[in-house]
């Protein structure tokens, strides 16, 4: 059973509408989420969260509905959001106790485990921090009691570099049992090139893509060479072409059967490059990636 | 759902915990309105210990400053708390695990118990009133009367824009309660001109502040409703779409602005 | 055994992937009914997606080179070696093409590729 299953998935707020979808999330994988700034991450991942109630569709983790079954799923939900969760004027300790007691599955020695791990003094008063220390604290938490789902809204933005790498570390031991998963909303592409498993890749409110990232890179070419090489190709292919001086680049859709001119360089475009020519893609290209929304991994 | 006895015990608990933390200087600073009452009582108690000097050699008469400060005060008191005791829970509080009859019962408990501490300190003002000056029954049941107007209020952690009108209404029930204990307070001290305005005070209470508390009543009653969900996900739609401003239309569709 | 990727090579990482370790199986180096790294730990020690892996691991099983046993991890086949020649050359085959196809780039004539392939072998 997937751990996370959107299904049909609408909600308005006045004149945003997230729109149509549907994404489905077995245990053991990290999601990306991304999209430019509006297009709806942080409404799709209230959303998951139970905050937002959907005007169509369903939003089911691990089978179970929050109409129904609310105080389950969120024992197994393990949260960092943009903003402050915790209380500024109560220590780190005390903030994970005070909250902690609503979860069956916390433990004190484990949080203390993670502060330490990621030095942070757990007697300091969580509104003195900084950003990044109150973010280090917020997924210390949300590590320490035995989450099955980490719902992350870009944390690693206010990390530096040095905890980013253990950030990561931290999500793939996270995932390591198969049992449990990520979805983790973030800007940084070049992390998620690395280690995510699915994508969802929002526009606008609009779904345009939902699958594994092979999926996705197996769809798509960056081509780069001579312009007039590149203008072979079937222009309905070609999704976004940028030339300069040197050369041209283009972003074009990709079947098994295709074949390239040989002095072209080809090579599967990075999830930075695929947003950005999508987001600047010529006209008439359509606008979602059809098949995209895998049933079962 | 039959909750056992062991967790009501803990729940008051995080509910007696919650008020006092609640009550931190850094929450009065971070509310302007409650730190503007804070300061304003500071102020009251000097300006009544000044306004109370007797005759030329500026005695202060202790009974009449003890006696204003204690009906004055603990209004200013709620207040501050009014302010400083949102019904709706911190963020973090709705993604805990807790069932909707438990946070229910959190919500209303908090609520009630922070009216109750109100009333309760309104009340020990009230009884040093009557201790130092003559009060009747008639102007005590008044005085504890406007207290509770001040007492049930509530604030809304967030802004909401389309509700202008009942918390405009809200304000001027406060200051109207205020003012008519300080009036009442005059009223105490000197009986004789009294009739005349004890009465206007019963009928401004009658057909202004019982009026507009009557239509308050429904918006707390729907705060606290609300406060169960978080902002936008209230089950019952309402709330939701009136905080984006769309108007329920024919055929109970919704209507949203351009 | 060592697996280097390119993340931004021509090709996909998992056809990296699956190039390296048919070579391994095929040189040897991975023998026969020897167990395989799990997907998981192979993607964590990579620092590549599960899921890259796991469709490495299918192309392999596909291509009959490894063997999935429920519950227990994916072996190396029992394979016979004229099969694995066979793709062996198939590979070389491959790679001499690209090496051609930048050969006649640089502008290098046949003769003088077959000079240069001639003077390397020797060493």
């Amino acid at each position: 059973m997937n751990l996370l299953q959107i299904d049909h998935l609408t909600k308005r707020f006045g004149t945003f509408e997230l729109n149509d979808i549907s994404v489905a999330l077995p245990p053991g994988y990290i999601c990306g989420l991304v999209g430019q700034n509006g297009a709806g991450k942080t409404t799709l991942l209230h959303l998951i969260l139970g905050l937002y109630q959907a005007d169509e569709g369903s939003v089911l983790i691990d089978g179970m509905d929050y109409r129904s079954e609310e105080k389950q799923i969120r024992d197994r939900i393990g949260t960092v959001l943009a903003e402050d969760l915790f209380d500024p004027s109560m220590t780190l300790i005390g903030n994970a106790d005070w909250y902690g007691k609503y979860y069956t599955g916390y433990s004190r020695q484990r949080m203390e485990r993670y502060l330490s791990r990621f030095r942070l003094e757990k007697r300091r008063k969580f509104g003195r921090l900084s950003q990044g220390e109150k973010q280090k604290c917020q997924f210390a938490f949300a590590l320490s009691h035995d989450a099955k789902l980490l719902v992350l809204d870009e944390p690693a933005g206010n990390f530096d570099p040095d905890f980013r790498e253990a950030f990561f570390q931290e999500l793939k031991a996270f995932i390591q049992d198969g049992t449990r998963s990520v979805i983790l909303a973030t800007h940084l592409t070049q992390d998620l090139d690395r280690m995510a498993d699915h994508i969802i890749y929002l526009e606008n409110g609009d779904q345009i893509f939902a699958g594994d990232i092979e999926n996705l890179r197996e769809r798509y070419r960056m081509v780069s060479g001579e312009a007039y090489q590149i203008r072979q190709i079937a222009p309905e292919r070609v999704i976004y072409l940028e030339e300069n001086r040197y050369g041209a680049r283009a972003l074009v859709a990709h079947s098994r059967l295709n074949h390239y001119d040989g002095r072209l360089a080809v090579c599967a475009p990075t999830i930075e490059e695929l947003m950005y020519g999508y987001a600047h893609r010529t006209c008439g290209v359509q606008q979602r990636i059809d098949g995209g929304v895998n049933g079962s991994s | 759902m039959a909750v056992p006895d062991q967790k009501e015990v803990y729940m008051a608990k995080y509910i007696i915990r919650d008020f006092l933390c609640d009550f931190r200087m850094s929450r009065v600073k971070q509310n302007k309105v409650a730190y503007t009452c804070f300061w304003m009582s500071f102020y009251l108690i000097l300006t009544s210990l000044f306004v109370n000097r007797v005759g030329i050699s500026g005695a202060i008469a202790w009974r009449n400053v003890i006696a204003e400060n204690a009906l004055m005060l603990p209004m200013i008191f709620s207040f501050c708390s009014v302010m400083v005791h949102p019904v709706q829970l911190p963020k973090m509080m709705y993604l805990c695990p807790m069932a909707p009859e438990e946070r229910r019962a959190y919500i209303y408990g908090s609520y009630w118990f922070r009216v109750g501490v109100n009333m309760l300190v309104g009340m020990a003002g009230l009884c040093i009133v009557a201790s130092y000056s003559d009060c009747d029954l008639m102007s005590a049941v008044q005085i504890l009367m406007n207290h509770a107007l001040i007492a049930v209020q509530v604030s809304h952690r967030q802004q909401v824009g389309s509700r202008n009108g009942v918390v405009a209404a809200g304000e001027i029930i406060s200051v109207t309660a205020l003012l008519s204990n300080a009036v009442q307070f005059i009223v105490l001290l000197d009986l004789t001109r009294g009739l005349w305005i004890r009465g206007g005070i019963f009928f401004i209470f009658c057909f202004v502040q019982l009026p507009l508390q009557i239509w308050y009543a429904k918006y707390i009653r729907s705060v606290l409703r609300e406060a169960v969900f978080y902002a936008h996900g209230h089950p019952e739609e309402d709330c939701q779409h009136a905080l984006t401003g769309a108007r329920r239309g024919k055929q109970g569709r919704w209507h949203f602005p351009a | 055994m060592n697996i280097t990727i390119l993340p931004q090579g021509t090709m996909a990482i998992y056809e990296q992937i699956v190039n390296q370790l048919k070579n391994a199986i095929v040189t040897g180096e991975l023998g026969a009914g020897e167990a395989l790294p799990s997907i998981r730990s192979l993607a964590a020690e990579l620092g590549v997606s599960v899921i890259t892996t796991k469709r490495a691991y299918e192309e392999l099983e596909k291509e009959g080179l490894i063997r999935s046993v429920a519950g227990k991890g994916f072996y190396v086949c029992e394979y016979n070696t004229d099969y694995l020649r066979e793709k062996q050359l198939m590979m070389l085959e491959r790679r001499l093409g690209e090496i051609i196809g930048e050969a006649k780039q640089a502008g290098l004539k046949c003769g003088e590729l077959v000079e240069m392939v001639e003077a390397l072998y020797g060493e």
